[in-house]
């Protein structure tokens, strides 16, 4: 194929190619572009990446769903500026929320689950991601505890400690601490259940400033599941024993 | 449970998922594991078939509407890729990373979730892109219709849904460009929208006449150009 250069290369500058296409050239550009079969190429390039940069520039800002997977399992690993546009855009809440709520529930236990009953009640479910042994802070809790786990949810650090009743052969005590910004409100009744297939084993009284307990639990795999005025907040598959 | 031969591993792992979560014995994270922590292809097709009837409810509960099969379709095959890849991407065993099958499955919901997500704004992108297309067509001058509608239409379809190129200009768009009045010119004319008389208006510090918005938005689709062709 015949390379094609431009008739007259000092003729026209090249803002005057944008300003041809907004009708704003003078008669000369126009004129030049007409002839110029280079400069039509040119200006066709132009309009078809610049349609691209439009289809590209489209939320430019929100970060990837990539990122948004890894902030609802990981959000400390996010880097903050990512972090920040997460909170205050709304289009990536909605895109985070949507994410949070694929939580698995096997199908058998689909029917009766608890899962439902609360979209039902239209609060906003989420599932706690545990927090890596090595990130959490060595902490004391009471008893021969082993080192509190650590969960996070909906903006909440939960530590919780799943402590062998000394007294009571085959009996656990779980303790609970949510770091409150501030004090729950009065009016909200916060309280923590443990469910066993779907049955009530126990449940508490969450105290204004966060502190939960449950005595007597016998051995076996639980849901947690932790009522807030702002989120209910699911811990499944809590061992105990 | 390292000892069992794969075809007991699968069968065990099938039967394992029609029972409650408290009776699992680990078939099914052992599939996992053999899948992504040994490379084994066969345990890897062996999830593929055993769950996708599960992705198809997830992908079905995602989507905002009827999806087509062949998106459906699509949409299993990138969200299983995708799921793969973040899987392997952890440099350390399977079981630091998941204490059960139930964490796994919870994590492809998810993984299946973004596919959807992404298709969603793929979908934006064109239908906005469509808009965009059909307001500068409306208002088209005189010029532009010199070069020929029928070019330019073939220009239109050529950029329509070339997803890949959008990535990669996204990715340029936010990394390679540093001067500070072509980021400006980005923000303004891609990512707001405005038009020229009003970034003229906005931003005389800048771009004090048309000339000079013009001469910055040429080199900003210049380089473009260049970005796409290395």
């Amino acid at each position: 194929m015949d390379q094609i250069n431009c008739i007259a290369p000092d003729a026209i500058e090249e803002a005057d190619l944008w300003a041809y296409l907004e009708g704003m050239a003078p008669d000369h550009v126009a004129a030049h572009i007409h002839a110029c079969e280079f400069c039509q190429q040119v200006v066709q390039g132009l309009i078809k990446t610049d349609l691209l940069l439009h289809e590209a520039g489209i939320r430019l800002a929100c970060p990837d769903t990539a990122v948004l997977w890894q902030y609802a399992n990981e959000p400390a690993t996010v880097a903050q500026p990512l972090a920040a546009h997460i909170h205050s855009c709304v289009h990536c809440q909605a895109e985070l929320g949507q994410i949070r709520r694929a939580i698995y529930v096997p199908h058998a236990e689909a029917a009766a689950s608890v899962t439902p009953s609360l979209y039902q009640k239209g609060k906003e479910l989420i599932r706690a991601v545990l927090v890596p042994a090595s990130d959490a802070p060595a902490l004391a809790f009471r008893g021969q505890a082993a080192g509190p786990q650590i969960y996070q949810a909906a903006g909440y650090q939960i530590m919780i400690a799943k402590i062998p009743d000394t007294a009571v052969a085959d009996s656990w005590q779980v303790e609970g601490q949510i770091m409150l910004t501030e004090p729950l409100p009065d009016d909200f009744q916060a309280l923590v259940i443990l469910q066993e297939e779907e049955v009530t084993a126990a449940e508490a009284a969450i105290n204004p400033v966060g502190y939960f307990a449950l005595d007597g639990l016998k051995p076996g795999m639980y849901t947690l599941q932790i009522n807030l005025p702002t989120a209910s907040i699911l811990i499944p598959d809590f061992q105990l024993g | 449970m390292k000892q069992h031969g794969l075809d007991f591993i699968i069968r065990h792992c099938q039967e394992e998922a029609r029972q409650k979560h408290i009776k699992e014995s680990g078939y099914c994270f052992e599939l996992f594991r053999r899948a992504v922590d040994e490379d084994e292809e066969l345990a890897w097709s062996a999830i593929q078939a055993q769950y996708r009837g599960l992705v198809i409810q997830w992908l079905q509960k995602a989507a905002r509407g009827t999806l087509s099969l062949d998106d459906r379709d699509e949409m299993i095959q990138e969200g299983f890729l995708k799921f793969w890849l973040a899987l392997k991407k952890r440099p350390s065993p399977l079981s630091d990373h998941f204490d059960h099958v139930g964490a796994l499955l919870s994590y492809l919901n998810q993984c299946m979730v973004t596919t959807c997500l992404d298709f969603y704004r793929r979908e934006h992108r064109r239908q906005k892109l469509k808009e965009k297309m059909s307001q500068e067509f409306h208002h088209r001058s005189q010029a532009q219709a010199q070069i020929g509608p029928q070019k330019l239409l073939e220009q239109k379809l050529e950029t329509y849904g070339r997803a890949e190129q959008v990535e990669r200009i996204r990715a340029w768009m936010r990394q390679e460009i540093h001067d500070p009045a072509e980021k400006l010119l980005l923000q303004l004319i891609y990512e707001e929208g405005l038009k020229p008389s009003q970034i003229t208006e906005r931003y005389p510090n800048v771009f004090p006449t048309y000339r000079d918005l013009h001469r910055v938005r040429v080199r900003v689709l210049k380089r473009a150009q260049r970005a796409l062709r290395n």
